[in-house]
């Protein structure tokens, strides 16, 4: 294997790994602050790549990219104040997940009848214009846009997170849910804030891939096995570690892609997920206290 | 093992060297204390003092770190807490645990299938024997009348006669409770107390942590008192006033911090 | 109140440790609960009276299936408290099982069935071991992962599985009883089968639920750390009972797979699964006779709506969501809420 293709295995690997990132920093994020496995989390997924193949063509990338995120988020909003926020906090744990998987239903087919089946794709002139070169490796912009545009956005949600207070309240909400009261910022504030996160990420993840491959309506489901067992291996709360994981199997997966079926690989990826469960089952990043 | 003369039985419970640390904070170090058998040992400190982590690495819901725990001799360190529950070490819990599905009777004969001796495959004049004594217990507490109602529906207080009755109608080798008087009014605490007592003269031995001083002196032969995770000292109940340490650690700090 | 210490007779409670005598047979039959189990049989057994139209035969047939699959779920997620998207997954398990005994070796039909929801169970212990310990959510995300996979694996395992086509052509099931064939190649004689196996599954399923495991099984889904402290075994019971449901729906599947003589990787679309869910939320979790009644609605349900399928499980969806933010505990548990209140409204009222 010489240099120059083990470094374009390691720029896709980056690539993918980027994705996987977004999305699964969104989903450990709801799941830290608000307890919600979010079952429609590829479904949103999916209608972000949907915003962003309307609206690129009218505003441009980068624009394009920041309409799709504004819309995604106020959308996560919308969804805690009109669903989440009415399930009584006390009640049983399923009821959530179920509501999210409800929703996927509804989002999932809604595309389907509103714009059929069949995989649309960007307009070439829509889309990123000529490649990078680093080195030998070619890189296509539209890719290394999706790295940038996560890179950005995952470095904006560490500062967030960790520099704000209103961050700091989320991360402690995560650890311990009446601790936020304590410190007097309202649960509530921090719930929307949450979704917005969660499912703009989403939205952003869809959004960056859609000037560069194919958009339908069940991109989500294929994309939603890997990123759900990338959260549980990291552990379900920690967003470091959700991001972690999601570079790691980004890289395996490139450097494995050529070896094995698909079959193979996603007995891989479950096989590896089991094992993980079996030594530690909080996962691996995980501050959840385990009784 | 051959009893040879002035060779004593092993103590009920026997913990040292317990350490447990979470995410780097630890919550309990080197805890050390015995419980003989018929006696009720008080745990006691302020808030955040390590009593129920205590309390839940000998029963098994959490792993400790280090440590010995042996029962009557026998070492039940990392084992399941069904498998100690069986062993005899039975619990309640401070948030109390019910079935709100399920009914009065429900509990108390699903208790005394998982954890009396006589168990399952007793004759039917056992079981009925175990009728009588959970329907006594039920009079008792003046729970019998709602003793066919799902249990989501009691009081808190009636929640915590239930998760007592249940406790203690199987017998069980050593009854722990943590905090049976929190939360309750005077009239239920005379009906805890009481049964504790009661129980206690037919020789059920107990491990109780409380924060009631009254409870304490009046019912306690003993106590260990924890603060930060370690222990301060072990003697009978006026240990609380005549050391200072634990008098200021017991008194003068308590309040602070969140449940421990 | 009085503190008379009298022994509450056993008859007054729904207490599990009292058994009112009966005949042996009626005792082990399930005794005063078997309840609606007669009325419902009687009223599966005269469907092909009333029904001719063999559309809707078939139609029948379906809603007994779902029938079966419902309530196995509901064992699940409405009694012992396991959210578990591997429901389907084993349904196509078990389908695909008995699809290839039957077409690769000449092993008895009926054990070639029955071996559908063996193999099942067995991988169902396999996965349960290691998952049935673990939180809910991981949980519910691992079994989902394994019913994704098998869907993979059925595609691509062309070799075993037939690959995308699957395999089709499978014979009608027949047994030969001395001097007497029955097949069942006509879907009303295919009613005959079905209806004979729901009834048994469901007698079997509730007499689960109505013993003291059943008990059991409630009490792990209310507070399983209690359950623990009483001395429960509780993932030896949620192993045994996500095995034992993995049975019934692996064979369930093997039936409804020959129903349709032909079986491929879209048995394990999300569809059956979201089904499932939504008979068992809205019938009510944890109820079982409205819960089967509910799964007919489900089977009839696309007739009486003639949508795209799209379209209803958009209806299915919103259905769903607006069910567990009203009626989370679905129609079943509202009404058995309603009866609650009323006895303990008498309980109250004066020493019954």
């Amino acid at each position: 294997m010489d240099a120059t293709y083990t470094w374009e295995l390691l720029a896709n690997g980056v690539v993918l790994g980027s994705s996987y990132a977004l999305l699964a920093a969104g989903l450990a994020v709801i799941f830290g602050v608000l307890n919600v496995v979010n079952f429609a989390h590829g479904a949103l997924y999916m209608l972000g790549a949907f915003a962003a193949y309307f609206f690129i063509p009218l505003t441009g990338y980068w624009i394009g990219i920041l309409l799709t995120a504004a819309t995604m988020a106020i959308l996560g909003i919308v969804l805690q104040e009109g669903l989440l926020r009415r399930l009584p906090p006390d009640g049983a744990f399923s009821r959530s997940m179920l509501l999210t998987l409800g929703l996927a239903m509804i989002i999932q087919n809604g595309a389907i009848v509103l714009w059929g089946a069949g995989p649309r794709q960007l307009p070439e002139d829509s889309r990123p214009q000529g490649h990078l070169l680093l080195g030998d490796v070619i890189i296509p912009t539209g890719r290394a846009f999706i790295v940038v545009v996560a890179v950005a956005t995952l470095g904006a949600l560490y500062l967030l997170l960790n520099r704000t207070q209103v961050g700091r309240a989320m991360r402690g909400v995560s650890q311990n849910p009446t601790a936020a009261l304590v410190v007097g910022i309202s649960p509530e504030r921090i719930g929307r804030l949450a979704m917005a996160l969660g499912v703009g990420l989403a939205g952003i993840a869809g959004a960056t891939l859609t000037p560069v491959f194919t958009v339908s309506p069940q991109m989500g489901i294929t994309i939603v096995f890997k990123v759900f067992a990338i959260v549980v291996i990291g552990g379900l709360g920690s967003v470091p570690g959700a991001v972690i994981v999601a570079y790691l199997v980004g890289m395996l997966e490139s450097f494995a892609g050529g070896y094995g079926s698909a079959m193979t690989q996603s007995i891989s990826v479950f096989l590896f997920m089991i094992a993980i469960m079996l030594v530690r089952p909080q996962g691996l990043f995980s501050t959840e206290v385990r009784v | 093992m051959t009893a040879t003369l002035g060779a004593a039985a092993p103590p009920a419970l026997q913990v040292t060297g317990l350490g447990k640390s979470f995410m780097g904070v630890a919550a309990l170090s080197d805890v050390e204390f015995t419980l003989s058998t018929g006696t009720v040992l008080g745990l006691i400190g302020p808030n955040g003092s390590g009593k129920s982590t205590a309390l839940d690495c000998v029963t098994g819901f959490v792993r400790p770190d280090s440590g010995q725990i042996l029962l009557d001799g026998e070492s039940i360190f990392g084992k399941a807490p069904h498998l100690i529950a069986r062993a005899g070490l039975v619990r309640t819990f401070q948030t109390v645990k019910l079935y709100d599905q399920l009914t009065l009777d429900e509990h108390m004969s699903l208790s005394l299938r998982g954890l009396y001796k006589a168990g399952r495959s007793g004759a039917s004049r056992r079981r009925s024997a175990e009728r009588k004594r959970a329907t006594s217990w039920l009079v008792e507490f003046g729970l019998e009348q709602l003793r066919s109602a799902p249990a989501g529906i009691l009081s808190y207080g009636q929640k915590k006669l239930l998760a007592l009755a249940a406790v203690l109608v199987t017998q069980p080798r050593i009854a722990l409770l943590d905090e049976p008087l929190a939360g309750v009014n005077p009239r239920i605490i005379d009906l805890i107390r009481d049964a504790i007592l009661q129980a206690n003269t037919e020789g059920q031995t107990f491990l109780i942590i409380e924060h009631n001083v009254e409870f304490i002196t009046s019912c306690c032969s003993e106590v260990v008192v924890l603060d930060a995770g370690k222990k301060l000292a072990a003697g009978p109940p006026s240990v609380i006033w005549d050391d200072p340490a634990v008098y200021e650690a017991f008194l003068g700090r308590k309040g602070d911090g969140h449940a421990g | 109140m009085t503190a008379a210490l009298h022994v509450h007779e056993p008859e007054e409670t729904n207490d599990v440790m009292s058994r009112k005598s009966s005949s042996p047979l009626h005792k082990w039959l399930g005794g005063r609960h078997l309840g609606p189990l007669l009325p419902t049989a009687a009223a599966i057994a005269l469907v092909p009276a009333v029904v001719t139209n063999d559309y809707f035969i078939d139609v029948a047939n379906l809603a007994l299936t779902f029938m079966v699959l419902g309530t196995a779920f509901n064992l699940l997620y409405g009694y012992v408290g396991m959210l578990s998207f591997a429901q389907v997954a084993f349904v196509g398990i078990g389908g695909y099982a008995s699809s290839w005994l039957v077409t690769h070796t000449d092993l008895w039909q009926p054990v070639a069935f029955l071996a559908g929801g063996g193999v099942a169970a067995l991988v169902a212990a396999v996965v349960g071991a290691v998952t049935v310990r673990l939180s809910e959510g991981a949980f519910a995300i691992i079994t989902l992962s394994f019913t994704l996979l098998c869907a993979v694996v059925a595609a691509e395992w062309t070799g075993v599985t037939g690959g995308r086509q699957g395999i089709f052509g499978l014979p009608a099931p027949s047994l030969s009883l001395g001097p007497v064939d029955l097949v069942a190649d006509t879907p009303r004689s295919y009613y005959y089968l079905l209806a004979g196996f729901t009834v048994l599954a469901l007698w079997a399923m509730q007499r689960l639920v109505r013993s003291s495991a059943g008990t059991v099984m409630i009490a792990i889904r209310d507070n399983e750390p209690l359950a623990k402290a009483q001395g429960y075994a509780t993932n030896n019971y949620k192993l045994a009972v996500f095995s034992f449901c993995a049975f019934v729906t692996g064979l369930t599947g093997a039936l409804h797979v020959f129903r349709l003589t032909t079986i491929d990787p879209s048995i394990f679309d999300f569809y059956l699964m979201q089904v499932m869910l939504i008979i068992v939320i809205l019938g009510g979790a944890g109820t079982f006779w409205p819960v089967a009644y509910s799964a007919v609605l489900f089977a009839v349900l696309p007739e009486m709506l003639r949508m795209a399928d799209e379209a209803r499980l958009i209806v299915y969806g919103a259905l769903l969501v607006l069910g567990l933010l009203f009626l989370p505990q679905g129609v079943g548990g509202f009404l058995r809420a309603r009866a609650m209140n009323r006895q303990l409204r008498d309980m109250r009222g004066g020493r019954s």
